[in-house]
């Protein structure tokens, strides 16, 4: 199989796996559908056929655009069909950095959508890329789930991380705005010379 | 080069910041924990990324070549930072197609190592083709930003008509001074033999006919057609071009004014060139090598130009027509001007042979009743000019494209040089 198909294969299946990980979740009564009544998990359902649907419309014909309310559906469905505690919760950072796994490989069927030659140190690197994100984003994110006794709950400690959160953000921008400077400079329109 | 950022780097923010938000709205902390990997993304791929520093050159292997053949382009790329995924894609330009595919695609470029991506294309149509590099694509690791490009070295290439062989074309109707490989009508030195006539005195002994001579009983002289070279203009109609699936009746009349040029000038005629349209264009005639590179260089700039002006053969400047020389109309007859301008030739009794590129065979009438009978008059209207010419003593061939010129060539040589004079 090519290896676009295979990507675009793999992002669908993952994609239906967290679909359907949420319908099954979404029985539980305790969960937000589960308040609207027994037919509640129906919702769930929906929002993971219509994110399904739309990733497949993607990787095959819509182009990259439908990607993001396709993972913002599979997203919802998971976050209205899990319980209120246990079950399936303590793993929503993990489905968090799964969602991002799908989208990536589903952007990366995309580029590979153009006939060519591909090295596959490329493939590699971006095959870990999507990795390390996935793993990073994810341990991240379950830090709070861990419930370690360091963590800022309230308080001085969570204002200084609040902070602490902010001036990285500024920090991001700063760096973004200094290694993009000249590559902006291009997009003005007018008579520039042909970029070399 | 110029920067462009991916939709997915606003899908990805955008998705994120909803989590965060539902998070803070609804005291909902498993969203913050599923939008959390897309902002991480985000920021990762705002903090890792960089402009990359690329230095491209072109190298061409040749700049002139004829239609059917081949140029080899080379693009070498390097760059002082890291791009971890570079595309590289060639674009043929009109005129050109490529040979084999040769982009490349997902490309890492290590920093101040150099790549090299080759393309091959094949000319299909003459014309001067202004080259431009390929388009080269970087994106950043995470594909959220991409960097476009394009390589202008602003190298031409000189693609030239493919001449087609000739066995016998058009012959003048009157010869000119030189020597040439043109059979005179008038008597004098040469090999062909035309004539006899009584002996006056200065006449040269060995041309006596002595058997003649021995039986009338009085000297009789053998008189021959010299050997003279003509002049040749080849006019060719720039007022039109109809075209079709990417061909039209100019790439065909360029060809065959090349192949006529090309023929002419090998049996030492003068040739000149009328580029008769919106932009006048003339090369005088002329013999030798050199007149073949000047005439093709000035066709493969043909070009149709649109123009309402009302522009007769007075233009022309004078000593591009001389007298007595053959002029070879190449056209469509679409255009009113071009009709009436070798009409007026001809009444200035030029002789005129005219090549008809059949516009028909770029022209195919539409499925309803109306379109059917404008073109079945348009076709009636047509026949009407050809046999207006043909009144004239004008030798008219038509030529259908992708046939042999040889055919048409042969047909208007069947009317006889000697006919076209009867009719002037």
């Amino acid at each position: 199989m090519a290896p676009r198909v295979t990507i675009a294969v793999a992002a669908v299946i993952g994609a239906a796996v967290l679909g359907a990980a949420s319908s099954a979740a979404a029985t539980d009564a305790t969960s937000v559908v589960g308040a609207v009544g027994k037919s509640g998990w129906v919702v769930a359902v929906l929002l993971s056929a219509g994110g399904v649907g739309l990733l497949v419309l993607s990787v095959t014909v819509a182009g990259p655009r439908p990607i993001g309310p396709a993972l913002a559906m599979l997203g919802a469905a998971w976050l209205v069909g899990i319980p209120a505690s246990g079950g399936l919760r303590p793993f929503t950072p993990l489905a968090g950095a799964w969602l991002l796994a799908v989208g990536e490989l589903a952007y990366w069927s995309l580029d590979l959508r153009i006939a060519g030659r591909e090295a596959r140190v490329v493939g590699l690197r971006r095959g870990a890329t999507i990795a390390l994100l996935a793993g990073g984003s994810s341990a991240i994110a379950a830090v709070p789930e861990l419930g370690l006794s360091w963590t800022p709950t309230a308080g001085l400690a969570l204002t200084a991380f609040g902070l602490l959160a902010v001036v990285s953000l500024v920090a991001v921008a700063a760096a973004l705005a200094w290694r993009l400077g000249p590559a902006f400079h291009f997009r003005t329109r007018g008579n520039h010379p042909p970029s070399r | 080069m110029t920067l462009s950022v991916s939709p997915k780097l606003g899908a990805y923010a955008a998705i994120g910041a909803a989590g965060l938000l539902a998070a803070l709205i609804w005291g909902y902390p498993e969203a913050a924990a599923m939008g959390l990997p897309f902002m991480v993304a985000v920021l990762a791929g705002l903090a890792l990324v960089q402009v990359p520093r690329i230095e491209a050159s072109v190298q061409v292997d040749r700049d002139r070549l004829l239609e059917g053949d081949e140029v080899r382009l080379a693009m070498t790329v390097r760059s002082s930072t890291e791009v971890p995924w570079l595309r590289i894609a060639w674009k043929a330009p009109p005129g050109l197609a490529p040979v084999a595919g040769s982009d490349l695609l997902g490309v890492r470029l290590p920093a101040n190592e150099t790549l090299t991506a080759e393309t091959v294309l094949t000319a299909d149509r003459w014309g001067v083709v202004r080259l431009s590099g390929p388009l080269v694509r970087a994106h950043d690791d995470l594909g959220f930003f991409r960097f476009d490009g394009t390589i202008d070295f602003g190298q031409t290439l000189r693609i030239y008509p493919r001449p087609e062989r000739l066995r016998r074309i058009l012959s003048a109707a009157e010869t000119q001074v030189f020597s040439g490989n043109e059979l005179s009508r008038a008597h004098g030195d040469g090999i062909e033999f035309a004539d006899v006539r009584p002996y006056v005195a200065g006449d040269r002994p060995r041309r006596i006919n002595w058997r003649l001579s021995t039986r009338t009983g009085q000297l009789h002289i053998n008189e021959m057609h010299p050997e003279r070279s003509t002049d040749v203009v080849i006019f060719l109609d720039l007022y039109s071009d109809i075209r079709l699936g990417g061909e039209g009746t100019l790439d065909y009349a360029v060809r065959a004014a090349a192949s006529l040029a090309e023929y002419y000038l090998a049996r030492r005629d003068r040739v000149g060139l009328i580029g008769f349209g919106g932009l006048l264009r003339w090369l005088s005639p002329a013999m030798g090598s050199t007149q073949i590179y000047r005439i093709v260089d000035t066709l493969i700039d043909s070009e149709v130009v649109l123009s309402h002006v009302w522009r007769g053969i007075d233009v022309i400047p004078p000593g591009t027509l001389p007298p007595k020389c053959l002029v070879v109309a190449l056209t469509p007859m679409i255009d009113e001007r071009s009709i009436e301008a070798l009409l007026n030739l001809r009444a200035r009794r030029f002789d005129l042979a005219i090549v008809e590129v059949m516009a028909e065979a770029f022209a195919a009438p539409a499925s309803h009743e109306a379109a059917i009978l404008a073109y079945r008059m348009w076709r009636l209207e047509r026949a009407a000019t050809v046999l207006r010419y043909r009144s004239l003593g004008v030798p008219i061939a038509q030529w259908r494209p992708g046939r042999p010129l040889q055919g048409p060539l042969f047909e208007a040589r069947q009317f006889g040089r000697h006919d076209r004079w009867l009719h002037a």
